[in-house]
């Protein structure tokens, strides 16, 4: 019974324009998609080999590094063709601001961007994810809308149930057959990308470790047309007239797809309120400020009280500085030791400020996130975001890139550098190896396991719904009038 | 006739649901997309207004801009964000100079700071004027006409309207009036709402020239529902049933409003490519890098000749010397820059002319830019914060940088600035892209929505005085 | 009769489709006012096609319409003014009430000035309940929505009605009280062209009666010839005779 419906289902489906445009649709958006992300991620690798090149060539030493600054790139994400994601906002580097001092370095974004056409961010890009969550539901909905609204209009469907047919078998046969073809439709035009962008030269798979993602993408885009075709199975299901459905079902793509997820970060902004990130930072260099006027007025009493250098002129120190008298080095080694003991509580305070300034914005982003869940559609994009790299796995991880080049610059070069005040005269020594090579910081994408434990809630979710909507279908067509 | 058609119509959309759950939708969603757009532009101008409190409370003087953090530059967030977000949290908005030791001549990075805030709305989109049009109207304006013509044949009332002596003109236009009120009228009112709500709430900031802004805003927010609602009716008059005209119509509307935008940057970039911003950065670097190079060749050996005692004459006269050289350098090296900055920009504008041109065959592309450039959320404003920083850059080289005299002895060098320490630091005022600039920049992108309007209505006209009621 | 004009005249009207098929062939047709004329035949013997030729929903190939004298399709406007149309599944316009649609036809067919009573007297005359007449018509059974299409031709007071398979699908209380109206209307002084395939209404109403097969007139009687004879057997004879060639 269930054959004869589901090959009926089938032919009724192929025979119509409803496949044929599916096929269309899959086999030209898909594949442009692909080559257009590909071709631009192309250009942004070229950028970010060539930079990270000529930066090597001149921070060769520590000593190199010191003196032209530090920097730690992050390379451009090779699959963005999944989804763009964060990709065109997030920073592109982090680096020193001023000199490495004993206070240790100043590490920030740089925050220019990577979006060289504006166009490109006003309106998005093909990715997988927009063809998938717009194009591809928009079809499911020319799919459902009329597959059982439809029947009762035509008469078809009291015939059918006129006969010895269990009606959850009716429904079943529907869903198997529509998105048996939706789902074949997708693979082709996915298929047809990939030997595209391969025989152009711009495989997705060149760098390693992009073929699963890939894969497990596809197969979470599979499972988010079965869970929106049941979504359209079940308003087509409740509804009296075909037309009915498709007015419901668009007013139900657009307010899960556009305005849930948009609603949820407002919501999330005006219950958790916090400063924004260049606040901070400016707080922080306020601090910073604060505690060198501390330090300089501590070394001036240094300079004031200390016997033997109290009483000496500008001149008279440098003479003996460059006679290695010991009183200068007791001088010097007294500062030192202020310095640090400044440093370390500087740093505390600012750690501090950070800390706490992450977890509001933490709170304020999972929030946002939990609220947005509600939608199969943005379940879906969080999966999709983070199997690309593009997305706030990736951001947290560049955030900790910053903390951890900070921490690699405070242990190998800050310490070697000497900053000391006579007077008036700031002058400093450096005590790094010629030598010593410059310590490099090679941020590389986040292991696949992090990416994925950060959104098993959203799969999970995305497969209850798809059980959630699949019951309600049931339920509906059991009782639907079919005269 | 034309009045009893018109009434007719009237009815049929008010007896129906149509018109109460469009007055719902708009009433509901453009106040709330208001407020929300409105409350977040308060936020951010908050965070600007504190940024630069605190910048100027730390740089004072010119020793702040040499010793401690440098030249800052701020752009205020867009005012009428609520129209549409646009590019805010992409393109710059806040420059600076390098901390610590900069050498001339300086250049201001340029960078955006607003996306760190806004990261999961950059990803979700913004709930601004914008959306509410391009995505909810529009559908709204599909539904309410899919089934204008082919909807009444299908009744039969086409046919029973056409037995009377009625022309068909007459009836297409009173469809036409009639249905676009009932579109339009719940849209405008909602719009009053949101802003006499705005004004309540303490007004937009700097009156005259955002009144002129709003309104053309919603002059060509009603442009874009017009397309799509002349689009429905010439459809609707193309087809025999209603369903296959709302099919088509959801087809239309998912390519105009998503494939094609995102296709036409693309051509661009493939049709005109420009160097990205870093390859840029790195060309430049490489002719710094060259021009360093021979310029210290000759300094060092100008020092060679230099006496150790300060204070002789040929120490001077070395100095004088090395001064020079620098200069020469320094004019070399901006020249270069400045041909590379013409040549990179040149392009970008040819290939953002381009890809303009090329998107705008898709009306919501021609409706969605102009409302950037409207909420000066847009490339206009962006270039204008562009040029400012530039002019800024000079005088904080010409007062500051320029002043930075460097001597180069055989081990190591001196490097001093004779500005005075003590002056007072070169403050960037920001002066926004005059309004004319605005209106002409979009004029062509109006013009267009109207022709559209003109040609789909043409098609729904004439196809429906050849319309088969049976 | 005879020295009056016809007020529905077919004049050698012939109308062939884009996909060949001859729906009207060569027909001839004269209803005068004060009489009904009932256009029997098959499905697809073109008797819709007729009608339609008749309202210049589709052109003809040869020959020409008439109403009341005017060539409907030289000047379509004047022509529509001196027929009504009652089609053979009347919905109109579901969300409004019966009055509201018969207001807006009556309107539409120059009846500007006429008052609520006015078309309750019509409606009350076609049979309609009272309690209809402010109810929704999307909520009408098919004989409620037939009586209320007849009240527009009523109301329009036109000199010639054309009528598409009145009757069919209408129970025999309804038919009955539909055919009554008709009679009222005859009398007036209306032509009236009713295509049908109940015979049996057909000999009871009908002056004059026509057999149309593959879009031909094969037989034309008056009420007074078929007295004498059964229409029955006449129009069974007739179609299963052998096809006419085209």
């Amino acid at each position: 019974m269930f054959t004869i419906l589901y090959l009926k289902e089938l032919r009724e489906n192929v025979q119509n324009y409803r496949f044929l445009l599916a096929l269309l649709l899959c086999l030209v958006l898909i594949p442009l998609g692909f080559t257009v992300s590909q071709k631009d991620y192309t250009e942004r690798r070229k950028a970010y080999d060539q930079t990270v090149q000529d930066y090597e060539q001149s921070r060769k030493t520590a000593v190199e590094l010191w003196s032209n600054g530090g920097s730690a790139f992050r390379p451009p994400s090779p699959l963005s063709l999944i989804s763009d994601g964060v990709e065109m906002v997030l920073p592109n580097s982090v680096e020193t601001r001023g000199y490495i001092s004993d206070q240790g370095a100043q590490v920030q974004f740089n925050t220019s961007r990577r979006v060289d056409n504006p166009f490109t961010a006003l309106f998005g890009r093909l990715d997988l994810a927009f063809i998938v969550s717009t194009v591809l539901a928009v079809l499911v909905m020319i799919f459902t809308f009329n597959a059982v609204a439809g029947e009762k209009e035509r008469r078809t469907l009291a015939l059918v149930v006129a006969n010895p047919v269990p009606r959850p078998t009716v429904v079943a046969a529907k869903m198997a057959a529509g998105s048996s073809l939706l789902a074949a439709s997708f693979l082709v035009g996915t298929a047809a990308g990939l030997l595209l962008t391969i025989a152009l030269g711009l495989s997705p798979f060149s760098q390693a470790g992009t073929a699963l993602p890939f894969v497990i993408a596809v197969g979470v885009s599979l499972l988010f047309l079965l869970v929106f075709y049941n979504l359209g199975l079940l308003v087509s299901s409740a509804s009296r007239s075909s037309v009915s459905a498709m007015v419901t079902l668009l007013a139900v793509w657009v307010g899960l797809a556009m305005v849930l997820p948009k609603a949820s970060v407002i919501a999330a902004r005006l219950l958790l309120p916090v400063r924004s990130q260049q606040v901070v930072d400016l707080e922080k260099s306020q601090i910073r400020s604060q505690f060198n006027r501390e330090l300089e007025a501590t070394v001036r009493d240094l300079t004031r009280s200390m016997p033997g250098i109290k009483d000496m002129s500008m001149e008279e120190y440098f003479k003996q500085k460059n006679a290695n008298n010991p009183i200068v080095a007791a001088f010097e080694k007294a500062q030192a030791e202020r310095r640090a003991e400044f440093a370390a509580r500087l740093n505390t305070a600012l750690d501090k400020v950070d800390a706490e300034f992450e977890k509001q914005r933490g709170r304020q982003a999972a929030l946002a996130r939990n609220l947005s869940r509600l939608s199969p559609v943005s379940c879906f994009v969080h999966v999709l975001v983070e199997l690309a790299g593009t997305g706030f796995v990736e951001e947290k991880a560049w955030r900790d890139t910053r903390s951890r080049f900070k921490q690699i610059l405070d242990r190998e070069i800050a310490p070697k550098t000497g900053s000391f005040a006579f007077g008036d005269v700031t002058y400093g020594s450096m005590d790094l190896d010629s030598n010593a090579l410059a310590p490099k910081l090679l941020a590389g994408p986040v292991p696949l396991e992090s990416r994925l434990a950060a959104v098993w809630i959203d799969l999970v979710l995305l497969a209850i719904y798809g059980i959630l909507f699949f019951a309600c279908a049931h339920l509906a067509f059991l009782r639907y009038d079919v005269r | 006739m034309m009045r009893t058609l018109f009434i007719k119509e009237v009815r049929d959309a008010l007896s129906s649901r149509r018109f109460w759950v469009i007055l719902a939708l708009c009433l509901i969603l453009i106040p709330l997309g208001v407020e929300v757009s409105l409350k977040d532009y308060q936020t951010r101008l908050q965070n600007y207004r504190e940024a630069v409190r605190i910048y100027r409370e730390e740089t004072k003087q010119v020793q702040d801009v040499l010793y401690k953090e440098g030249a800052k530059a701020f752009a205020p967030p867009a005012q009428l964000s609520f129209l549409s977000l646009g590019l805010e949290l992409v393109l710059p908005n806040v420059a600076e100079t390098p901390a610590g030791r900069a050498d001339p001549p300086v250049v201001m990075r340029l960078g955006n700071n607003e996306s760190r805030d806004n990261l999961y709305e950059f990803f979700t989109g913004p709930l601004d004027l914008v959306f509410v049009v391009a995505v909810v109207m529009s559908l709204l304006a599909v539904i309410l006409t899919y089934g204008a013509i082919s909807g009444e044949k299908e009744l039969g009332t086409l046919g029973q309207v056409l037995s009377n002596s009625v022309p068909r003109a007459k009836i297409i236009l009173a469809k036409a009036t009639a249905n676009g009120l009932v579109l339009v009228i719940p849209f405008l009112l909602s719009l009053i709402l949101s802003l006499t709500l705005v004004e309540l709430q303490g007004g937009l900031p700097s009156a005259a020239g955002a009144w002129t802004s709003i309104g053309l805003g919603a002059l060509v927010s009603v442009l874009l529902v017009g397309v799509f609602f002349n689009l429905g009716l010439f459809v609707s008059s193309l087809t025999k049933q209603a369903v296959p005209a709302l099919v088509t119509l959801l087809l239309v509307w998912v390519f105009l409003y998503g494939v094609y935008p995102r296709l036409a940057a693309a051509a661009a970039q493939i049709l005109h490519p420009v160097k990205s911003d870093a390859l840029v950065a790195l060309e430049k670097s490489q002719i710094k890098h060259d021009i360093e190079k021979a310029r210290d060749a000759e300094l060092e050996t100008v020092a060679q000749t230099m006496p150790r005692d300060f204070k002789s004459e040929a120490f001077k006269a070395g100095q004088k010397k090395q001064q020079e050289i620098h200069d020469r350098y320094q004019a070399k090296l901006e020249a270069g820059w400045k041909a590379i900055d013409r040549d990179v920009e040149a392009r970008r504008s040819t290939r953002d002319a381009l890809t303009a041109d090329i998107a705008r065959l898709s009306p919501v592309s021609s409706f969605v830019r102009p409302m950037a450039e409207l909420a000066r959320s847009g490339w206009l404003e962006s270039g204008q914060f562009r040029r400012e920083v530039r002019q800024y850059e000079e005088v904080l080289n010409r007062e500051i940088f320029d002043k930075q005299r460097i001597i180069r002895m055989p081990r190591g060098g001196m490097i001093s600035n004779e500005a005075d320490p003590k002056a007072p630091a070169p403050v960037f005022a920001y002066v926004p892209t005059p309004e004319d600039d605005v209106v002409r920049d979009i004029l062509p992108d109006v013009a267009l929505l109207i022709l559209f309007n003109l040609v789909f209505f043409a098609g729904a006209f004439v196809t429906f005085l050849r319309y088969d009621p049976r | 009769m005879t020295n009056q004009q016809p007020i529905l005249k077919a004049d050698d009207l012939s109308k062939r489709y884009e996909d060949g098929v001859l729906a009207v062939d060569h027909l001839n047709l004269n209803i005068y006012p004060g009489e009904v004329y009932c256009l029997l035949g098959a499905n697809g013997a073109g008797k819709t096609t007729t009608i339609n030729l008749f309202l210049n929903f589709i052109p003809p190939t040869t020959g020409t319409c008439y109403v009341n004298g005017i060539d409907v399709t030289k000047d379509p406007l004047e022509a529509k003014k001196y027929v009504s149309f009652v089609s053979e599944n009347v919905m109109l316009y579901g969300n409004f009430t019966a009055r509201q649609n018969l207001d807006f036809f009556a309107k539409l067919g120059g009846k500007t000035n006429l008052a609520k009573s006015d078309y309750y007297q019509v409606m009350r005359r076609v049979s309609l309940q009272e309690k209809a007449f402010e109810q929704r018509v999307k909520n009408f059974s098919k004989g409620m929505r037939q009586k209320l299409g007849i009240s527009i031709a009523v109301i329009k007071d036109a000199p010639g009605i054309l009528l598409d398979e009145p009757t069919s699908g209408l129970d025999p209380k309804a038919a009955e009280e539909f055919l009554e109206i008709l009679e009222e209307l005859k009398k007036e002084g209306k032509a009236i062209l009713m295509s049908t395939h109940d015979i049996f209404r057909a000999k009871e109403i009908g002056d004059r009666v026509g057999i149309m097969k593959e879009g031909r007139l094969v037989m034309e009687r008056t009420r007074e010839e078929l007295q004498y004879e059964d229409l029955v057997k006449i129009y069974i004879d007739y179609m299963k005779s052998e096809p006419l060639k085209i």
